[in-house]
C-alpha cells in the first residue's frame, strides 16, 4: 500500500520539478527575448530615421518642397526660388517623421507576407516553431515558447515606449531649434532691411523715375541674366542676404551687397522706365532747364554735362542718358545743328553722378521743349518741379527787347534766338512750383535759382552791347553775380526780372557763359575793347546748384 | 521632373540636418538618463 503512496509523490514531485523547469526556462526565454526585441526595436527608430533622412535629404527638387518659383508667378509672388527656411524645412522634416516613424512601425510589426518580416512576424514564427513537434515534447516546447512570446510582447511595447519617448522628446527639441532658426531669420531680414530704410532716411536718397518722375520706393529690379522682374528685391521669404532667380542668377538683397548695380524700374505700373544704375546710392537733385523756346536749353545743358564728363566721380546714370552724351563734343561742333526739342517726344531726365564721396550726388536734368513753358496749364502738369531743388534759368540776351534792338540796329548777326521774354516764363514757373507744395525758406521759395545770360560769346565779340563783365570788373563768384544781375537790370533793362527773382527765391546766382567754352574756357579777347575776360564755365550754374547748403550765403 | 536644387536651399538644408541630429543627440542623452532613472528606481525596489 505504502509503495503507492511513495510512487504516487515521486511522480508528483518528478511532474512538478518538470513543470518548474519548463516554467523557467519560458521565464528566461520570456526576458531573454523581451531584451532582445527591446534593444531591437529601440534601436530600429534611429537607423529608419536615419534611412528616411537619406531618402528626403537628397539634393533634388522632389517636388515636395515646391520652392521653384510657379510659372507664371501668382500676384505678389516674385520670380525666386523659396528660402529655405521659410517653408520648405518644416515640409522636409515633417516628411522625415513620417517617413521614419512608419519605416519603424513597419520592420516592428508588420504582419504582411510580402516584404522584409517584421520583429513581430520573426516573434510568432518563433513561437509557431515548436508545432513541428508532435506530442509532449510538443506541448512542453508549445509552453517555453509561448513565454518567449510573452516576453517578446513586453520587450516590443518597452522598446516601442523607449523609441517613441526618443522620438517625441528629439520632435521637440528640433521644432524648437528649427522654431529659433527661423524666427531668428526672419527677426534677420526684417532688421536688415529697417537699417537700410534708416540709413537711406538719415543720408535723405530717394530716387525718382525719370520718365515719369514720381518717386519710387522700391525699384523693380530685372535680373542681369534673364530680364525677369523682381518686385520686392529685399530680404524676406526668397531669401536673406540674397535670392536665387528663376534662372538661378543670385541677385543680392541688399543695397550695400550691390543690389544697386542692377537695372531696375519704375514700380508705377503704369510706367516701368528704366531708373538709373546706382539710384539709392547717393541723394538725388532734380534740376529743369528752363526757358522759352530757343533760348539755348539743349545747347547749355550738353556744355555743361562735356564740361563735367572729366570730373573725378562722373558717370552716366543710365544708357538713355550715355546714348545721348557720349558724342557732346560732336554734337557742339555746330550749335546751329542741334536739333529743337521736341514737345512731343517723351519728356525723359538726363541723369548723372557728380562728386565723390559723401558729395557724391545724382543728378537729373530736366530738358523740356520751350513749348512747356509758353502756357500756365503745360506747367502745372510738369510733375519734375515738385522734386526741384534747384533750377537752370537760361536768359536769352537775344531774346531781351533792348539787346535786340540795340543789335539789329547795327544790323549785328544773331544766333538763332527766342522771340519769348524771360517774365513770363519765371512767373508761371513760380506759380507751378507754390502748386507742388516746394518748401520754402525765409518766405521765399526754397529753390536756388542759377540764371544762365547764354550766348555770351557774341557779346564780346561783336555789337554794341557790351558783355557783363567788361561792364563790372569781377573775380570771385558773388563779384561775378552781382555783375550779371547789375547788367541785366542796367544794360538790358531787366530790372523787373531780377527784383522778382529775389522777391521770390530764396537764392539766386548769375552767370554768364557760352556753349563755346565746354571744352576749355579760356580768357578770351573782347572784339569791342580789346580786353581779355573768360566766361563763366558751363558747368560753374549747375555746380553752383549742386553746392551743399551749409556753404551758402 | 527632378531638378537640381540651387546651392541656398541646398545650404539651407544642410543646417536644418544639423540640427536634427543635434536633437537626436540631445534626446538619446535624455532618453538615456530616464532608463537609468527608470533602473535605479526598479533596483531600489527589489
Ligand atoms: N553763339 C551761340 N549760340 C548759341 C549758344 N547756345 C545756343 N545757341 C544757339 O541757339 C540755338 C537754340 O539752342 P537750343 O539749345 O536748341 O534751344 P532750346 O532752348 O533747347 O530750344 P527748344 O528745344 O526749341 O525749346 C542753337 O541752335 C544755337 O544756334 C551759345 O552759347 N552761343
Ligand atoms: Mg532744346
Ligand atoms: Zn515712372
Ligand atoms: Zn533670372
Amino acid at each position: 500500500m505504502w509503495w503507492y503512496i511513495v510512487a504516487g509523490l515521486t511522480i508528483v514531485a518528478a511532474g512538478a520539478v518538470a513543470v518548474t523547469v519548463i516554467l523557467v526556462l519560458s521565464a528566461a526565454f520570456a526576458a531573454l527575448a523581451a531584451s532582445a526585441v527591446a534593444v531591437f526595436t529601440a534601436g530600429f527608430v534611429p537607423v529608419a530615421m536615419r534611412r528616411a533622412g537619406a531618402v528626403v535629404l537628397r539634393d533634388v527638387d522632389q517636388g515636395h518642397l515646391r520652392v521653384a518659383p510657379p510659372d507664371p508667378p501668382p500676384p505678389g509672388r516674385d520670380p525666386g526660388y523659396l528660402s529655405y527656411y521659410f517653408g520648405p524645412a518644416w515640409r522636409d522634416c515633417g516628411d522625415m517623421l513620417v517617413a521614419g516613424g512608419r519605416a519603424a512601425v513597419r520592420r516592428a510589426l508588420s504582419l504582411r507576407a510580402k516584404g522584409p518580416r517584421s520583429v513581430l512576424g520573426y516573434l510568432l514564427d518563433a513561437w509557431r516553431l515548436p508545432d513541428e513537434l508532435n506530442s509532449w515534447p510538443g506541448v512542453v516546447g508549445k509552453v517555453i515558447f509561448t513565454g518567449g512570446l510573452v516576453g517578446g510582447l513586453v520587450g516590443l511595447v518597452a522598446g516601442a515606449a523607449v523609441a517613441g519617448t526618443f522620438l517625441l522628446v528629439a520632435a521637440l527639441v528640433f521644432a524648437l531649434l528649427l522654431g529659433a532658426l527661423l524666427g531668428g531669420t526672419w527677426a534677420v531680414c526684417a532688421v536688415l532691411h529697417l537699417v537700410e530704410l534708416a540709413a537711406l532716411r538719415v543720408r535723405g536718397i530717394t530716387v525718382e523715375c525719370p520718365s515719369c518722375q514720381r518717386r519710387v520706393g522700391v525699384p523693380v529690379y530685372e535680373c542681369p541674366q534673364c530680364q525677369e522682374l523682381h518686385h520686392r528685391l529685399l530680404p524676406g521669404s526668397l531669401g536673406v542676404l540674397a535670392r536665387t532667380c528663376r534662372c538661378r542668377a543670385e541677385l543680392p538683397t541688399l543695397l550695400l551687397r550691390g543690389r544697386s548695380r542692377l537695372r531696375a524700374h519704375c514700380s508705377h505700373p503704369d510706367c516701368r522706365g528704366v531708373l538709373p544704375i546706382g539710384g539709392l546710392t547717393a541723394p538725388t537733385h532734380h534740376v529743369p532747364v528752363v526757358a522759352g523756346k530757343v533760348a539755348g536749353k539743349t545747347v547749355h545743358m550738353l556744355a555743361a554735362i562735356a564740361d563735367l564728363r572729366d570730373d573725378d566721380g562722373f558717370a552716366f546714370g543710365d544708357d538713355h542718358t550715355r546714348d545721348s552724351f557720349v558724342n557732346v563734343a560732336e554734337q557742339l561742333q555746330d550749335l546751329r545743328t542741334v536739333p529743337s526739342t521736341l514737345p512731343t517726344a517723351p519728356l525723359r531726365a538726363a541723369t548723372f553722378f557728380v562728386g565723390v564721396g559723401s558729395r557724391r550726388r545724382l543728378v537729373y536734368l530736366y530738358d523740356a521743349a520751350g513749348e512747356y513753358y509758353q502756357s500756365s496749364d503745360k506747367v502745372s502738369g510738369l510733375r519734375f518741379l515738385g522734386s526741384t531743388a534747384g533750377m537752370l534759368l537760361v536768359v536769352d540776351p537775344f531774346s531781351l527787347p533792348s539787346v535786340l534792338s540795340r543789335m539789329t540796329a547795327e544790323e549785328i548777326e544773331l544766333p538763332q534766338h527766342s522771340t519769348s521774354p524771360p517774365d513770363d516764363v519765371v512767373s508761371r514757373i513760380a506759380d507751378g512750383l507754390r502748386e507742388r507744395d516746394v518748401g520754402r525758406r525765409r518766405d521765399r521759395i526754397g529753390v536756388r535759382v542759377a540764371v544762365v545770360v547764354t550766348k555770351c560769346d557774341v557779346l564780346l565779340d561783336r555789337g554794341p552791347v557790351p558783355h557783363p563783365y567788361e561792364v563790372r570788373d569781377a573775380t570771385g563768384r558773388s563779384e561775378r553775380s552781382a555783375a550779371v544781375a547789375a547788367w541785366l537790370a542796367d544794360t538790358a533793362g531787366e530790372g523787373g526780372l531780377v527784383r522778382q527773382l529775389a522777391n521770390q527765391y530764396a537764392e539766386v546766382g548769375y552767370f554768364a557763359v557760352s556753349a563755346f567754352d565746354a571744352f576749355g574756357a579760356g580768357p578770351r579777347r573782347s572784339g569791342r575793347t580789346g580786353r581779355e575776360l573768360s566766361n563763366d564755365p558751363p558747368s560753374a550754374p549747375l555746380r553752383w546748384l549742386l553746392r551743399p547748403r551749409a556753404g551758402a550765403l | 521632373m527632378t531638378k537640381v536644387l540651387p546651392p541656398s536651399v541646398v545650404r539651407g538644408r544642410r543646417v536644418v540636418f544639423a540640427l536634427l541630429v543635434l536633437s537626436a543627440l540631445v534626446s538619446a542623452v535624455v532618453v538615456a538618463a530616464l532608463l537609468a532613472a527608470a533602473v535605479v528606481a526598479l533596483g531600489s525596489l527589489v
